[in-house]
């Protein structure tokens, strides 16, 4: 009994990221592990997993790529053109429905929605034009709403889910491929007063100005379009921050310093009460590839050379997987998730980029991964009955063609183009793979033809599930990467699985409908992806009733 | 400098108006790219294309891709001139290189950039006020009936935009940016006129001087 409690208190320190019956924060908790405890579905039985409802929401433009949210037996989910509804999660009847009026105007970047957050009695949602709304949660009547910035003019809006941090809801924004000087905003619950703002380039007698030349600061990119994490114990708010601005052309802003254009390209911690800055790490200085940092933090404590570390896992646009220490930023370790990089030869020990490899002002320069990324913005997932995090990588290249261009507010700012190609040997693919996090030693891996751009989900029935463009939504052996299971959703997969329990029975649901900017633009690489369907279907699975 | 909606600075032609609309609606690199030389979507320059063309599939889109119509989304002068830039890039002559809609002098020019200064971050006119197609619809430029009200034992200046039997809609103006909350009637206390001061403290007389001809200009 004695040994029992000591057990129970040492698990009781470690972090817990595991979610059960409900599946409440966007990354599951908000120690972003996307991994559910529940095991009534595993490897064993999962070949008999059904559908058992499904829900057409009709908005279908630019794909169905949100994380639905599950609170005691409702589930909260947003569509394109920020629509939200709400729906008994045991059979899929339409509880309410928020529409958000459509905005004047074109908006940058497109109506997609990944996703709201559930708090204090009401749903929070960002909007295609740029606004933060609170619904009532339990009716969907409208709260308050406050415009974050005007879209016309920034060039920027939210798709991004917001991030509940005690009585904050707190949001990024697009606009790191415009001309746009990034912030993180956060806002109180209750009133919709703005509590904070942390401006992703600092200003002016800032620390880090100094890294940006001459007025580049100004419209210098740093977008925080993803959503963070939140480590309840050390009161730290940690944000990925986008690239550098303009893209692919740094010599107007890139000063001669080795840390150039701060927290551009960086892993941002921000005290939760204030939103200073705490520590950072910026994993691409001076970045001149559209290689964002924006993408979730992992939260997990693991025991590195003999030392337990309360780490945070961040894989990069790059196709790097950089772990941190998330109590002083310091570097861990990094290692390559896709197999074809060249931008860099590799990561030193202490953490520098080296062998760098840039576009030329004027040429095609030929750079592996592309600017969609070796992970495009799909999550990851950690299992922490294997210990592996479970990631998407795509094996697709660019020419990159870096050119000057002036700034204006709000306009497009890539400085240059790039046009996708294949890696030099071979045609473009994608694959999942299971990775020890510490070690960076890959497990298994799972290959595909075309690319994989819906989030992972890992559950403790050792199983990890996601959709491929084609349709299929399938569950992997979370051990061996085998496939279980299969089912033709009927269209492709942009968005996040989760799973959550009413009356004891394990659901798993997921989005269906292909569509973003990055899978709109992989015809250079993959003409058959004009085949690959839009929709807007939430599918919803579970075991038959009778003798699960 | 801003990328003017519907609006031509200084000598600026119809083919360079539209080669802003461009850059800003069309040029990124998942779409036609910079000067149109393509992305993920198709190379627009030198495929000649002749006008009629350029002017259906900007409005109507293209259905079943990306491809939106901007019939309705791009304001009138926005549309024209973004199609002039398009068939410019095509080999095709602007008919008439329009006159400007209207010129602005340096000082309104000025007054037009403080008026939305994304340096001021929300201390700036464009948080609460339109002028121009820029900014906010919180409140008319000239407004007054800012009134104290009661929500939940907190007391603020606020200005109350709609007074329905059932639900009442009202700018909390407490702290910037205005939030605008929608409640039950019978929750809000609708108090006396506020002790409520517009605040323009980010800006100097000169550049309140500059916004004011601006203000002129355009109204």
């Amino acid at each position: 009994m004695r040994f029992l409690f000591a057990l129970l208190s040492v698990c009781a320190f470690a972090e817990d990221g595991a979610t059960r019956q409900n599946w409440p924060q966007h990354g599951g908790t908000n120690l972003f592990w996307r991994y559910s405890a529940l095991d009534q579905i595993n490897t064993s039985n999962v070949k008999r997993l059904v559908p058992v409802w499904a829900f057409q929401t009709g908005d279908y433009e630019m794909g169905f790529q949100a994380t639905p949210i599950v609170i005691d037996g409702v589930m909260y989910v947003s569509t394109s053109r920020s629509n939200v509804f709400a729906l008994d999660a045991a059979t899929g009847r339409l509880i309410w429905q928020y529409k958000y009026p459509a905005p004047r105007g074109a908006v940058p970047y497109g109506p997609q929605n990944r996703g709201v957050a559930v708090a204090a009695g009401k749903v929070f949602l960002g909007t295609y034009d740029d606004y933060v709304v609170a619904i009532d949660q339990k009716t969907g009547a409208e709260s308050w709403k406050v415009n974050v910035e005007d879209t016309k003019q920034c060039g920027c809006n939210i798709t991004g889910a917001p991030l509940i941090v005690k009585d904050l809801v707190i949001v990024g924004g697009t606009g790191g491929d415009s001309a746009h000087r990034g912030y993180l905003t956060a806002f109180d619950q209750k009133t919709g007063r703005l509590r904070w703002r942390f401006y992703t380039v600092p200003g002016p007698g800032e620390k880090g100005h100094e890294t940006w030349k001459g007025d580049s600061w100004k419209l210098g990119g740093g977008a925080t379009w993803m959503t963070g994490s939140y480590d309840p114990e050390l009161n730290l708010v940690y944000w990925g921050v986008g690239n550098a601005s303009s893209d692919f052309f740094a010599e107007d802003r890139a000063s001669s310093s080795e840390d150039a254009n701060l927290y551009t390209n960086s892993v941002i911690a921000l005290d939760a009460d204030t939103g200073k800055l705490r520590w950072h790490y910026q994993e691409v200085p001076k970045d001149v590839w559209d290689f964002d940092s924006a993408y979730e933090s992992v939260l997990i404590d693991r025991e590195v050379r003999g030392k337990l570390r309360k780490l945070l896992v961040h894989v990069n646009k790059g196709g790097f997987t950089f772990v941190l220490d998330r109590a002083n930023g310091e570097f861990v370790s990094a290692f390559p998730i896709v197999d074809n990089y060249n931008w860099i030869t590799g990561v030193t020990e202490d953490g520098k980029l080296v062998g760098r490899k840039e576009p030329v002002a004027g040429q095609a320069t030929y750079i592996c991964p592309g600017a969609a990324g070796g992970k495009s913005w799909n999550q990851i997932a950690y299992s922490p009955r294997t210990g592996f995090i479970y990631t998407p990588s795509l094996e697709v290249c660019n020419d990159l063609v870096a050119d000057r261009q002036e700034a204006k507010e709000g306009a497009s700012f890539f400085g240059g183009n790039f046009i996708m190609k294949p890696p030099p040997k071979g045609p473009a693919h994608s694959h999942v793979d299971a990775y020890d996090p510490v070690t960076g030693k890959r497990q298994w891996s799972f290959p595909y033809k075309y690319a994989l751009l819906a989030s992972m989900l890992a559950t403790a029935g050792d199983l990890v599930f996601t959709g491929d463009p084609e349709g299929n939504f399938f569950a992997l052996d979370a051990k061996s990467g085998k496939k279980l299971w299969s089912f033709q959703t009927g269209a492709g997969h942009r968005g996040s699985s989760v799973s959550y329990a009413v009356n004891g029975r394990q659901y798993i649901a997921t989005p269906t409908g292909w569509g973003s900017l990055v899978s709109n633009a992989l015809t250079p690489v993959w003409p058959e992806a004009e085949t690959f369907r839009s929709g807007s279907t939430l599918m919803v699975f579970a075991l038959p009733e009778d003798g699960r | 400098m801003v990328i003017l909606s519907g609006v031509f600075t200084e000598a600026q032609s119809i083919v360079e108006h539209g080669s802003d609309v461009f850059a800003k609606s069309c040029a990124s690199g998942y779409c036609h790219g910079t000067n149109g030389q393509g992305g993920g979507a198709p190379k627009l320059a030198a495929r000649g294309f002749d006008e009629a063309f350029i002017i259906t599939t900007t409005r109507a889109g293209v259905p079943g891709t990306a491809m939106q119509g901007y019939g309705t989304v791009l304001a009138r002068p926005d549309f024209n001139a973004v199609v002039a830039y398009v068939a410019k890039l095509n080999g095709i002559e602007p008919r008439t290189n329009e006159a400007p809609a209207r010129v602005l002098s340096a000082e309104a020019l000025r007054g037009r950039e403080l008026f939305s200064d994304p340096l001021r971050g929300f201390a700036r006119c464009s948080t609460c006020h339109v002028a121009d197609g820029l900014g906010i619809a919180v409140a008319p430029l000239a407004h007054a009936g800012i009134v104290n009200v009661s929500i939940d034992g907190d007391t603020f200046p606020a200005l109350v935009v709609s007074r329905g039997g059932r639900r009442i809609s009202l700018y909390d103006l407490s702290v910037l940016p205005p939030v605008q909350r929608t409640v039950d009637a019978g929750a809000v206390k609708i108090g006396e006129a506020a002790a409520w001061r517009h605040p323009a403290e980010s800006y100097n007389d000169a550049e309140l001087k500059a916004i004011a001809t601006f203000l002129k200009a355009v109204r």
